[in-house]
């Protein structure tokens, strides 16, 4: 007996000891190498690489480089149809394999990719594009007119951005010969090469005879056939996508900026791993299972500065935003209830809630433009958007508000609009306004949206297109917010008939964004990163809205 | 034996039954648009109802439940409203992983169980049968997900002998390979299975080495090998073998914790993301499948009882 408790206090000592010491395993910081550069390397969405970075069609030695790069993505779309979805999942990956008629630059300007060039009469109405000859598709056919319309004609059937973005009523895009297309609008429609070229739900260009073949079906993965430098070859369900280099892919340029120009890619094969936990994607960087892993936790940032071999690389591509319920069965349909909500929030302190600093790292930008900083569409609201809780019970009060509650959505499925609301909530509260949240899955908060007499506002994050063509939420009627705004419509409708781009950011500038902040059609909370982890070995890595591997050499 | 075999044979049906009416009808009433959720916020209405018409979700709930059912006993699952491909064929190809790392985690987990169980019941009160019940009771109270990073820490980024996470083909990399992509998320499994199995062969045991036969074969003579074996051993299979074959049940109905650690594309992960995405026909069909799979399993294990408990076989009846 007197054994067996000896034997007992030794194993509970033991293992004490061996679970100390795993813990302690888990913390330290190691000493980057002399080569590794652990300093963070912004993107080129935010400030900006050269306008050649990660391109060109200078000899590259790729006898030292890897054939195989890996990455880990942390999404599985459901669909890589792209003319259906507008999840960034689909958009990142199908922008490796398809290519549009014009791709944005790195300074989000909309540049002619596969049409060589394109006029526009004084309306901006009538459209004509020249398209690239010799241009090949993945399966060996050349791209010509025929397959630009039956893909620009698909996109503005199933795409409700698209549509609603052009103000189309029935135009569609036309064959002139086989290297001209034309397309007859109604509409103004200035904007028409910032909405093709926009990131999700993208117009992007496949064979006729794929989009007949799918009929009204989604495009299947064995369909997926695009122009750009790596193709589709196969997908793993639950597991990866294969993509490899498309030996015939020439480009058309020597530049390479943003979306816009050379693709040229440095290796044979890439394959995406779908990995949806954050931890593992980050310790598959550390062990060199993944040469890049994609959108890691800002709390793991700390430690993945502290890595051998792996650096961070951010950028800037996401915007978080409240989005108001406009429609009739809302109170927030009225302009002043909205500009109370507004006066009552302190952006700051709900930006900093939804991705709080650690480790020194910052990982957002308090902004209440719709458009950060690089954006040519930038103007600086903050002023107007400042808190004032006076302002906010003095419009309460104008409004002879009762206490009824107002319902709020959030969601635990993303842990910043979770966070965000609910220091919204309390924010609303110290003003005198009351708030009920509800807290739903992501699929039923989706489902909610429709609802409209179930909710008055929810925060939520959207891709940052960074133009105005691109901004869902101040459309007319759709599920984000129910705009239905007489004068903003008219001032769209204005400044797409402006004659020049310079001429249409002054009156954004000028007279719409202030417009949009003075109504709060949403409050826009501010911009976040995205970081990667990318080994050492990787070089010329520039992100642009995500996942960008034309470009980059990865060492053996 | 017929007699036998008709009467599970009802007993499965009517489970079957009840069982897919029960998930029909909780599926349906969770709140959530398939149509929505596939379309994305900014569809139009009228684009998310005519997918829903296209879908049959308008149709009456019993016409989509007899619709289902009749294609089921034809074999048919449906089409998956997310990744448009058969259902039969999404969860047959997500299930190869799972039955690899269940398979490979239940044998290993029930060698060690039954070597470990039998030393603990031999030596009982001893420092042996100590250690070993600390280690069942470390196994069975150690969460699964911290598990599998402590192996992840210790194996991968510390000592790096083998992956992070990831599942690769052997055609594509090798026999070797592909296995050693297995054995952390195997033994993450295998260590909880082997923890339970080790204290029901240890519990088994003792009660059988306490029986008057034992001592009578003692009293003969036989070696403790023979007794241990042949007589100890045989005669505690039975409430193992239950274990067992639950334990493999339940590791093939998918360890989403362990799957999503290791990216594994089981049949775990698959429900998960089904259920996210209401995806009706997958939920409905994995929930048949892996019943099914229960349902097979218990059957051979009654089977089994017959050949290990001639008695059993005999009767119908156990001692």
């Amino acid at each position: 007996m007197r054994n067996l408790k000896t034997w007992k206090k030794l194993m509970a000592i033991t293992m004490s000891v061996a679970m100390v010491a795993t813990l302690a395993g888990c913390g330290g910081s190691k000493e980057p190498s002399k080569d590794a550069a652990s300093d963070v390397t912004e993107g080129t969405s935010d400030a900006g690489g050269t306008a050649d970075a990660g391109g060109g069609t200078t000899e590259v030695d790729m006898s030292n480089l890897k054939s195989t790069i890996n990455v880990s993505y942390n999404a599985q779309p459901s669909t890589f149809d792209p003319h259906v979805t507008g999840a960034t999942a689909t958009a990142e990956i199908d922008r490796l394999v398809f290519e549009k008629l014009f791709e944005m630059d790195e300074t989000g300007t909309p540049q002619p990719q596969l049409c060589e060039s394109y006029t526009v009469d004084e309306t901006n109405q009538n459209w004509e594009f020249k398209l690239r000859e010799g241009v090949m598709f993945h399966n060996g056919e050349e791209m010509k007119a025929d397959d630009v319309v039956a893909s620009m004609n698909r996109w503005l059937a199933k795409s409700p951005i698209a549509a609603k973005a052009i103000q189309t009523n029935g135009e569609v895009f036309e064959k002139v010969d086989d290297y001209t297309v034309k397309l007859s609008l109604e509409s103004p429609c200035l904007l028409l090469p910032y909405v093709i070229a926009n990131f999700a739900q993208s117009a992007y260009i496949m064979p006729a005879s794929v989009i007949e073949a799918a009929g009204d079906e989604n495009i299947s993965a064995e369909q997926l056939i695009g122009t750009s430098s790596l193709k589709f070859t196969e997908w793993a369900v639950d597991n990866y996508v294969r993509l490899d280099k498309f030996e015939d892919y020439v480009p058309f340029t020597e530049e390479s900026s943003g979306n816009y120009g050379d693709r040229t890619v440095y290796f044979d094969t890439a394959m995406i791993y779908f990995v949806v936990d954050t931890t593992t994607r980050l310790n598959g960087a550390e062990t060199g299972e993944y040469d890049i892993s994609s959108t890691i936790a800002f709390s793991d940032v700390e430690r993945l500065n502290n890595m051998e071999g792996v650096h961070m690389v951010t950028t800037s591509s996401n915007a978080l935003t409240i989005t108001m319920n406009k429609s009739e069965d809302s109170v927030l349909n009225d302009p002043k209830w909205r500009q109370a909500i507004m006066y009552a929030l302190d952006l700051d302190e709900i930006m900093e809630g939804a991705y709080p600093t650690l480790g020194g790292y910052q990982a957002y930008t308090t902004n209440a433009c719709y458009f950060d900083e690089s954006s040519a569409w930038y103007v600086d609201v903050a002023q107007a958007v400042s808190q004032d809780q006076d302002k906010a019970k003095e419009l309460l009060a104008e409004l002879g508000y009762d206490g009824t509650p107002l319902v709020m959505m959030t969601t635990e499925a993303y842990q910043d609009m979770y966070n965000a609301s609910l220091i919204m909530k309390q924010q609303l509260e110290e003003v005198g306004i009351n708030v009920t949240l509800n807290v739903y899955d992501w699929g039923t908060m989706l489902t909610q949206l429709a609802q409209t007499d179930t909710y008055d506002l929810y925060p939520i994050n959207y891709p940052n297109d960074n133009n105005p063509a691109s901004v869902n939420y101040i459309r007319k009627t759709t599920a984000s917010g129910f705009t239905n705004d007489a004068q903003l419509d008219a001032y769209m409708k204005e400044m797409m008939a402006k004659s020049t781009y310079e001429e249409a950011q002054t009156f954004w500038k000028e007279t719409i964004m202030p417009y949009c902040v003075d109504t709060a059609q949403i409050v826009h909370l501010g911009d976040y990163d995205t970081v990667f982890a990318v080994s050492d070995k990787v070089s010329d890595f520039v992100p642009y809205f995500g996942l960008r591997l034309w470009g980059l050499k990865v060492s053996e | 034996m017929v007699k036998y075999f008709l009467k599970r044979l009802g007993y499965v049906i009517i489970t079957l039954f009840i069982l897919s009416v029960s998930v029909f009808a909780l599926i349906h009433i969770t709140p959530g648009d398939p149509a929505r959720i596939m379309l994305g916020q900014d569809a139009s209405q009228e684009d998310v109802d005519a997918l829903t018409e296209q879908l049959g979700l308008n149709d009456p709930l019993l016409k989509q439940y007899v619709d289902w059912v009749v294609d089921a006993l034809h074999g048919d699952l449906g089409d998956s409203y997310s990744r448009k491909g058969a259902v039969v064929s999404e969860i047959g190809t997500a299930l190869v992983p799972t039955i690899e790392i269940s398979l490979l985690a239940q044998v290993f987990a029930t060698i060690i169980a039954l070597i470990l169980g039998i030393i603990a019941a031999k030596r009982k009160g001893k420092m042996a049968d100590s250690g070993i019940i600390a280690f069942a009771q470390l196994g069975i109270s150690i969460p699964s997900f911290l598990l599998s990073l402590l192996l992840v820490l210790a194996f991968s980024i510390s000592i790096k002998i083998f992956p992070v996470a990831g599942y690769k083909k052997i055609a594509d990399v090798g026999i070797i390979e592909h296995f050693r992509y297995l054995i952390l998320p195997v033994l993450s499994l295998a260590l909880m299975q082997c923890a339970m199995l080790t204290r029901m062969t240890r519990a088994s045991m003792i009660d059988v080495i306490n029986m008057d036969y034992i001592k009578t074969a003692k009293a003969k003579g036989s070696t403790e090998k023979n007794i241990l074996y042949k007589h100890a051993l045989r005669n505690a299979l039975i409430p193992i073998l239950t274990a067992v074959g639950q334990s493999f049940a339940t590791l093939l109905s998918g360890a989403a914790v362990v799957e999503t650690v290791f990216n594994i594309p089981g049949v775990g992960q698959l429900i998960v993301s089904s259920v996210t995405k209401r995806d009706y026909p997958m939920i409905q069909g994995i929930v048949l499948v892996v019943s099914l799979i229960y349902i097979v399993i218990n059957f051979v294990i009654d089977m089994l009882y017959g050949v290990i408990d001639p008695r059993i076989r005999i009767t119908g009846k156990g001692k």
